[in-house]
């Protein structure tokens, strides 16, 4: 019997398809009205259609779920947001955990908050007020600098007495918990996050800086500290708390004296900048933290224009000159041990690639960098410009790319701007109250569609502590005044 | 046991209607690939399909032997295959013409790929399903497959209230 011989397996997709054998006469020659006003997709099992879904854009998954209950439910699935998650490089989302942890209605939460926020720049922001959500914050010591970790959800705080603390934003309660304990000194402490992005999990490196108030600022000699902080993750496999390292991971003193103006930390490496007396001779030292030990340790370091900053990216450090971007390979540079008792010019090696700006930016501040595949983006502020500075590495050398986010009224200064970048825009914090929001536009284009938008006014007006995050939408301010502090969390979302 | 190259395979759709076909051809079926290999002895009867009439096999036919030789996706875990996707988004100019067929032939070959478990077919078609829904509103995409609007007008209010924001237009 040739009908038995062979076991008939189910297809790809194991769902029972009752299907009658159809007459040959309805298939498929006949394409009449009755075809036309049968509805073919619906033949298909929900496991196909949420194959099909799986393959359009969030926006249009959003459209299909307005069309009928059948479609609704299929929109809502879980492999569904699975696949959109998927599809997202690991910076734009900042997922804390694997995908597979979270559940259909947490991924469309993340992915749509993200993608609001993005569409907040597609509409024009006229006339809109971002919502918002305040939170009682206990003034407790004096608070140096917050930081919003990428994914919005943690927020840090950095306290005079050189502890770091932390808030679950995403808590019902907000409670401070201590992450870092405190030191004795009275100090000014500084962070920056460097977040490991081969971790499933989330878990970044946390370096601090403090500096005891004491003596003129020539004389400062910060203690450097790297710290590991992972994501605890209860029995369900949620993310609850942040913890760190039982020590730092690495401590030293920082050498040369001086008043640190800029910082990054980006994998292995540290960079920081000093500003020498009386001349400003400004350089940029660049310090494998893994390998210091005791204060006479191995550093590189390059000359850069006064008071400017430096851009550490992996294996390669961005510095400015006059017009132009220098994109220097690390192995390149000077390495010494103690500095040059002249503070001499030290001769910048030739940069493996260049970028000419339309004008000199001899100050700037500039944000993490974001990696897409072989392009890393960073945005840098100078002077009341605004660029999106992009590095192709390729088979061969790199290649620096600028583009011109944003240009603004002239008199406002950069001295401390905040800067959060995602895959396909930027918002900058700047000194002068505003806030701007600014779309990459087309890689190597060089030329944006749109201007810049200018978010509207943020309540309270003159905070002065701002933590920014992209992938969130989110925008912290800390207002801190006698009678009250408060922490004013706006969202620019529509949701 | 290692079959010549040449050696042929019958089937036979729910239509009686019969094919003749190289057994590379039809081994990019992993359902028929795996019954081929459940099979010891040489049998001459056809393999019935039941799930698969003579017009669509056809076309499934046409596909296999225009992509035969090529690689066999392995069976992969979700994620990978979202990443391999993720990567080979676009359709081959071959078979974006191949499946330029009316859509009651482009789900009746969904569903042949999805029984005869062919997954590169089966993306295929699924991508073309989804490049005919992108960009459409909610109205666009009722007409385009006859889809009968259930909701209520309460849950259609809410529904649009919801979603709405995401609108570029």
């Amino acid at each position: 019997m040739p009908g038995s011989r062979i076991p008939i397996r189910s297809g790809r997709f194991s769902t029972k398809i009752q299907r009658q054998p159809k007459p040959l006469d309805s298939v498929p020659q006949e394409k009449g009205k009755a075809s036309r006003r049968e509805n073919l997709l619906f033949r298909l099992p929900d496991e196909l259609l949420v194959e099909i879904v799986k393959e359009v854009m969030w926006r249009d998954a959003l459209r299909l779920r307005r069309t009928c209950s059948r479609l609704r439910d299929i929109t809502r699935s879980l492999r569904v947001w699975q696949s959109f998650a998927r599809r997202e490089s690991r910076q734009t989302l900042w997922l804390e955990l694997p995908v597979e942890s979270y559940n259909s209605e947490e991924l469309e939460h993340l992915i749509l908050r993200r993608k609001s926020a993005d569409t907040r720049y597609e509409k024009s922001v006229e006339s809109l007020i971002l919502p918002q959500r305040t939170l009682p914050f206990r003034r407790d010591g004096q608070y140096d600098s917050l930081c919003l970790v990428p994914g919005g959800r943690w927020l840090l705080f950095s306290t005079r007495r050189g502890s770091v603390t932390y808030y679950d934003l995403n808590s019902e309660g907000f409670t401070r918990q201590e992450l870092i304990p405190e030191k004795r000194t009275k100090s000014i402490t500084s962070m920056c996050v460097d977040v490991d992005l081969d971790s499933p999990t989330l878990k970044f490196n946390l370096v601090l800086v403090t500096v005891e108030f004491s003596g003129p600022v020539d004389g400062h000699q910060a203690l450097i500290e790297v710290w590991q902080v992972d994501l605890a993750v209860d029995e369900r496999g949620k993310g609850v708390a942040l913890t760190a390292s039982d020590g730092p991971l690495a401590s030293f003193l920082q050498e040369p004296r001086g008043h640190i103006s800029s910082m990054s930390l980006v994998g292995d490496f540290f960079a920081y900048s000093i500003s020498f007396r009386p001349r400003h001779n400004t350089y940029a030292f660049i310090v494998n933290w893994k390998a210091v030990l005791g204060t006479e340790y191995v550093k590189r370091v390059v000359s850069i224009p006064d008071w400017s900053a430096c851009c550490l990216l992996d294996g390669y450090i961005c510095v400015p000159t006059d017009r132009r971007l220098l994109l220097l390979p690390l192995e390149s540079l000077t390495e010494t041990i103690a500095m040059p008792s002249s503070y001499a010019q030290i001769p910048t090696p030739r940069p493996i690639a260049t970028v000419t700006l339309p004008k000199s930016i001899d100050f700037f501040s500039f944000s993490y960098p974001v990696i897409q595949k072989d392009t890393t983006r960073f945005v840098i502020a100078a002077d009341d410009t605004v660029y999106g500075i992009a590095m192709h590495k390729g088979q061969e050398d790199p290649i620096l790319d600028a583009t011109l986010l944003a240009h603004l009224k002239p008199d406002v200064l950069f001295v401390s701007t905040r800067i959060s970048v995602s895959d396909t825009s930027c918002l900058v914090w700047l000194r002068g109250g505003e806030m701007v929001l600014q779309s990459f536009g087309q890689p190597r284009s060089g030329i944006l569609n749109k201007p810049p938008q200018i978010l509207p006014p943020l309540s309270p007006s003159g905070s002065y502590f701002y933590a920014l995050d992209m992938a969130s939408g989110q925008i912290v301010s800390y207002r801190s005044a006698r009678e009250q502090s408060r922490l004013i969390i706006s969202y620019l979302r529509f949701r | 046991m290692a079959a010549p190259a040449t050696q042929q395979i019958k089937i036979r759709c729910n239509d009686e209607k019969e094919f003749t076909v190289d057994r590379d051809v039809l081994e990019r079926s992993v359902l028929i690939k795996n019954m081929l290999e459940d099979v010891t002895e040489q049998q001459d009867a056809p393999i019935p399909l039941p799930n698969v009439s003579g017009p669509v096999m056809a076309k499934v036919l046409e596909y296999c032997t225009h992509h035969r030789g090529e690689p066999l996706p392995s069976a992969d875990t979700e994620q990978s295959q979202d990443e391999t996707r993720k990567r080979t988004t676009d359709i081959s100019e071959w078979d974006q013409k191949f499946i330029t067929v009316d859509q009651e032939m482009l789900f009746e070959i969904i569903l042949a790929a999805n029984y005869l478990d062919i997954k590169s077919l089966l993306d295929v078609g699924c991508k073309t399903v989804a490049n005919m829904i992108k960009g459409k509103t909610p109205e666009e995409i009722r007409k385009l497959f006859n889809i009968v609007n259930d909701f209520t007008p309460e849950e259609e209010a809410q529904i649009k209230k919801e979603n709405e924001w995401a609108e570029d237009r």
